[in-house]
C-alpha cells in the first residue's frame, strides 16, 4: 500500500514539475511530417501539458546539424536520428544512456525484432526505435502473370530474366529503377543478398574486397551496362522520378519503401493496389535462401545536455503508443517498429492490407547495417561506390577491372575509417 | 595640439575599426583555429571534447597527400582544370558580351537586363534551375537536343566525365555577367577620339580592338581574372547542387572533397589540413600571378 502511494506520489510530482514544460524536438522533414506533427502535438499537449517545439530539417542538413550539436552541447531535447547513425552518436557521448529505462518503453517484447537491434551497440540502449523504413522488392506483378514470369522473382536469375524479357518485349527500355544517387542502401542489400556483408561479424575488418562482394556489384553493374534493363539516367534520379516512373509504366522493378504510394496522385496508387498490378517481396537473392531487405528508419534520442528528461522521455513514449504509431504510418506512411500497432485498424484497411502485411514480412527477413561506432564515418563512403559505378558506365570503362579497382580503392577507405575508432 | 592630418588619421582608424574586428572574428580566427586542428585527430570521437583531441604531427597532412588519399592530387587536379576553364570562359563570354552589347541598337537595355539575370539571382536558384535542365532522362536540355537530331542518345551530363563539364558550364553561368557589366562599363570609359583617330590613320576594326580596346580594359581584365580564380578556387556551391554533393571523380573538386571529409566524415582534423593546403596553394597562385602582372606593367 505505502508503496503504491509513493509510486502515485512520484507520478503526481512528475507530472506537476514537467506540467507547461516546452520541450524542443527536431524531426527530419518528409512526405506528410508536417500533418503527422499538426495532429499529434496538440493531443500530447493536451494530454500532459507539454508544449512541443518542432524544427524540421532535411536528412541532409540534420546530420550536419546534430553535429553542430555535439560539438556546442547546444540543441535539441529529443532528435530524430537515422538508425545508421545511432553507432556513432553513441559514441560522441552527446546523449542520454537510456539502458535503465529500456522496460519504460516496453523493452524488447514491445519492439519488433530488426529495429530494436539499432538502440544502440554494446547491448547498451541509446535509442528509441521510432519508425522502420523497408526497403523490398515492389514490382509490376500483372506483367509477371501476364507473360509467366517468376512472381515474385526469387533469384538475381529470375530478375535479370524478367527483365530482359519485359525489355525485348516493349514494355519498357529500362524495366530496373534503382537509384542512383545518394543512396547507399542499395549496396547492404546487394552484398546480403549474396550471403556477405560490409565489415565482418567481429566489426573489425571490411569485405568489399571479397570475391562475394564483387559478384554481387558486378551483377548490379551488368544490369546497367551489360544488360542495359537500367537507365543510365538512373545516376540523377532519386526516389520521386523512380517512384513517378514505375507509376509511369516506365520502371517494373524498384527497391522503395511502404511511402512509394504517397509519391503519386493516392488515388493513382490505390486504384492500383486495388487491381493487383502491384507485387510487393523480398528483395531477390543470389539463391532462393538468400532473399533479402533493408530494413532503415528512424530512432529517437535525448540530448545527455537536456534540461527537461522527463518530459522528453515522456514524448518519446508518446510517439511509441501503437495509435500514435498508426498515425506515424497514415501521415507517413512508414512501418511501425512497434509489434501492438499492427493491430491497428489502419492496417486492416483496404487497399493497403495486403501492402503492409508484405512489408512486415520484409521486415522481419530484412537486414540492417551494423550499429557500430565508426559506421557514421564509413556510411559516406557506400552511396559513392554506386555512383562511380555509374560515372564508370557514362566514361565507357565499366568492366571487371574497373569494378576490382574500385572495391580494392573503397576497402581501404573503409577500412581507415574503421580502424579511426582504434 | 593635434594636426589635422593626425586627427583624420586617427578617424580613419575608427571607421575601419569595426571591419579589422570582423576581419579577425570571421577570417583571422577561424584560419588560425583550423591551423591548429589540422594538427590533431578531431574526429567524432573527440568532437564533445576537442581539447582533448590526441596531437598528431604532420599526420593529417601525410594521409592528404599520401597514396591512401590519392583522391586529393586527383581532386586538386580536376579543381585547376575547372579554374582555368571557368576564367576563360568567363572572358571570352564577358569581351564578347561587352563589345556587342556597347553598340547602339534598339532593346539593347533590354538585352543586358536579361543577360543579368543569372548574377542577379541568388546562386542556388540559378544552379536548381540548371540541375534540373541537365537531367539525362528527365532534363530539357537532352530532350530538345534529341527532338532537333544534334543527339541520338541523352547526354549524361552530371555523370563520370560530363559532371565537369557541367559544373564548369554552371560557374560560367553564373560568374560571366560580372565579366560582361564590368568590361561594358570599362569600354565606356575609352574617349571614342581614339577610335577616331586610330581609324584615320588607317587602323581596323581588329587593330582598334587590339591596340586600344584590350590594353584600356586590361587592368578591369587583371581584376577580374584574380577574383574569378579565387571564387572559383574555393567554390563550393556550383558542385554542390549540381551533383547533389555526391560528386563523381571528375566534379570532385577540392572545396567538396574538404566539406565532405570534413561534415559527411567528421574528420575534422583532416579536413583542415587539406584547406590549409588548399589555402598555400591559392597564396603561391595570387603571388605568382600578382608578381607577373607586377613585372608587365613595369615593362
Amino acid at each position: 500500500m505505502k508503496k503504491a502511494l509513493l509510486v502515485f506520489l512520484a507520478i503526481c510530482v512528475t507530472g506537476i514539475i514537467t506540467f507547461g514544460t516546452t520541450i524542443d524536438f527536431m524531426m527530419m522533414s518528409g512526405s506528410g511530417a508536417r500533418d503527422f506533427i499538426n495532429e499529434a502535438v496538440p493531443l500530447f499537449e493536451k494530454e500532459t501539458g507539454i508544449k512541443v517545439n518542432v524544427e524540421f530539417t532535411s536528412w541532409g542538413e540534420g546530420w550536419t546539424k546534430l553535429m553542430a550539436m555535439v560539438a556546442s552541447g547546444e540543441g535539441p531535447d529529443v532528435t530524430q536520428v537515422g538508425t545508421t547513425w545511432v553507432g556513432a552518436l553513441q559514441a560522441t557521448g552527446a546523449f542520454t544512456d537510456l539502458t535503465s529505462l529500456e522496460k519504460y518503453f516496453g523493452g524488447e517484447e514491445n519492439f519488433l525484432g530488426g529495429p530494436w537491434k539499432t538502440r544502440g551497440y554494446d547491448n547498451r540502449m541509446y535509442a528509441v526505435p521510432w519508425f522502420a523504413d523497408i526497403r523490398a522488392l515492389v514490382y509490376r506483378k500483372d506483367l509477371m502473370e501476364k507473360y509467366d514470369l517468376p512472381n515474385p522473382p526469387k533469384t538475381w536469375g529470375d530478375l535479370l530474366y524478367s527483365a530482359i524479357f519485359l525489355k525485348e518485349k516493349g514494355e519498357m527500355e529500362y524495366p530496373v529503377g534503382l537509384r542512383g544517387k545518394g543512396n547507399g542502401h542499395y549496396v547492404g542489400s546487394f552484398l546480403w543478398q549474396n550471403n556477405t556483408d560490409i565489415i565482418s561479424e567481429d566489426g573489425n575488418e571490411v569485405l568489399l574486397d571479397s570475391e562475394k562482394a564483387f559478384e554481387s556489384v558486378k551483377f548490379w553493374a551488368d544490369m546497367l551496362g551489360k544488360y542495359k534493363v537500367m537507365s543510365p539516367g538512373l545516376a540523377d534520379m532519386g526516389h520521386n522520378e523512380i517512384c513517378v516512373s514505375f507509376f509511369n509504366g516506365e520502371v517494373a522493378f524498384m527497391y522503395p519503401g511502404p511511402w512509394f504510394v504517397l509519391k503519386v496522385d493516392r488515388k493513382v496508387s490505390e486504384d492500383w493496389l486495388k487491381s493487383g498490378k502491384i507485387g510487393i517481396a523480398l528483395q531477390p537473392g543470389k539463391n532462393e535462401n538468400l532473399r533479402t531487405g533493408f530494413v532503415g528508419g528512424s530512432d529517437l534520442m535525448v540530448s545527455v545536455e537536456s534540461k527537461k528528461k522527463e518530459a522528453a522521455l515522456k514524448w518519446i513514449k508518446f510517439l511509441t503508443r501503437p495509435e500514435i504509431q498508426a498515425l506515424l504510418a497514415e501521415k507517413m506512411f512508414v512501418a511501425p517498429t512497434v509489434k501492438a500497432a499492427y493491430q491497428e485498424p489502419f492496417f486492416h484497411q483496404e487497399p493497403y492490407a495486403q501492402m503492409w502485411e508484405d512489408f512486415k514480412v520484409v521486415g522481419d527477413a530484412g537486414s540492417h547495417y551494423p550499429i557500430h561506432p565508426a559506421w557514421g564515418a564509413m556510411e559516406r563512403f557506400v552511396p559513392q561506390i554506386i555512383v562511380d559505378i555509374f560515372s564508370s558506365n557514362a566514361n565507357g570503362n565499366l568492366n571487371d577491372e574497373k569494378i576490382h579497382t574500385l572495391l580494392k580503392q573503397y576497402n581501404r577507405e573503409l577500412q581507415d575509417a574503421l580502424d579511426s575508432y582504434k | 595640439m593635434i594636426s589635422l592630418n593626425a586627427r583624420n588619421t586617427r578617424f580613419a582608424y575608427k571607421l575601419l575599426m569595426p571591419a579589422i574586428i570582423l576581419t579577425f572574428l570571421v577570417h583571422i580566427i577561424p584560419t588560425l583555429w583550423g591551423i591548429y586542428i589540422s594538427f590533431r585527430k578531431l574526429n567524432i570521437y573527440y568532437i564533445r571534447n576537442w581539447t582533448e583531441a590526441p596531437f598528431i604531427g604532420f599526420a593529417n597532412y601525410t594521409k592528404a597527400l599520401s597514396s591512401l588519399q590519392g583522391v586529393f592530387w586527383s581532386s586538386l587536379c580536376y579543381t585547376l582544370i575547372f579554374v582555368i576553364a571557368s576564367v576563360l570562359g568567363c572572358f571570352i563570354l564577358g569581351i564578347l558580351g561587352a563589345v556587342l552589347l556597347n553598340e547602339n541598337f534598339k532593346g539593347r537595355n533590354v538585352i543586358r537586363g536579361i543577360l543579368l539575370i543569372p548574377y542577379i539571382l541568388p546562386g542556388v536558384v540559378s544552379l536548381t534551375n540548371l540541375r534540373f535542365m541537365l537531367l539525362q532522362d528527365w532534363g530539357i536540355i537532352n530532350s530538345i537536343l534529341l527532338k532537333i537530331g544534334l543527339i541520338s542518345e541523352p547526354i549524361p551530363w552530371l555523370t563520370g566525365k560530363m559532371a565537369l563539364i557541367s559544373i564548369i558550364i554552371g560557374n560560367i553561368w553564373i560568374r560571366w555577367p560580372l565579366w560582361f557589366i564590368t568590361i561594358l562599363a570599362s569600354l565606356q570609359s575609352i574617349p571614342g577620339e581614339l577610335y577616331e583617330a586610330a581609324k584615320v590613320d588607317g587602323a581596323s576594326d581588329w587593330q582598334g580592338f587590339r591596340r586600344i580596346t584590350l590594353p584600356s580594359i586590361s587592368p578591369t581584365i587583371t581584376v577580374l581574372t584574380v577574383l574569378t580564380a579565387l571564387w572559383s578556387f574555393n567554390n563550393f556551391t556550383v558542385p554542390f547542387i549540381l551533383t547533389g554533393g555526391s560528386p563523381s571523380k571528375e566534379a570532385n573538386i577540392l572545396s567538396l572533397n574538404i566539406w565532405i571529409r570534413s561534415f559527411k566524415n567528421w574528420d575534422f582534423g583532416m579536413g583542415a589540413a587539406m584547406s590549409v593546403v588548399m589555402m598555400l596553394i591559392m597564396l603561391v597562385l595570387i603571388l605568382t600571378y600578382l608578381k607577373l602582372t607586377k613585372l608587365e606593367e613595369e615593362q
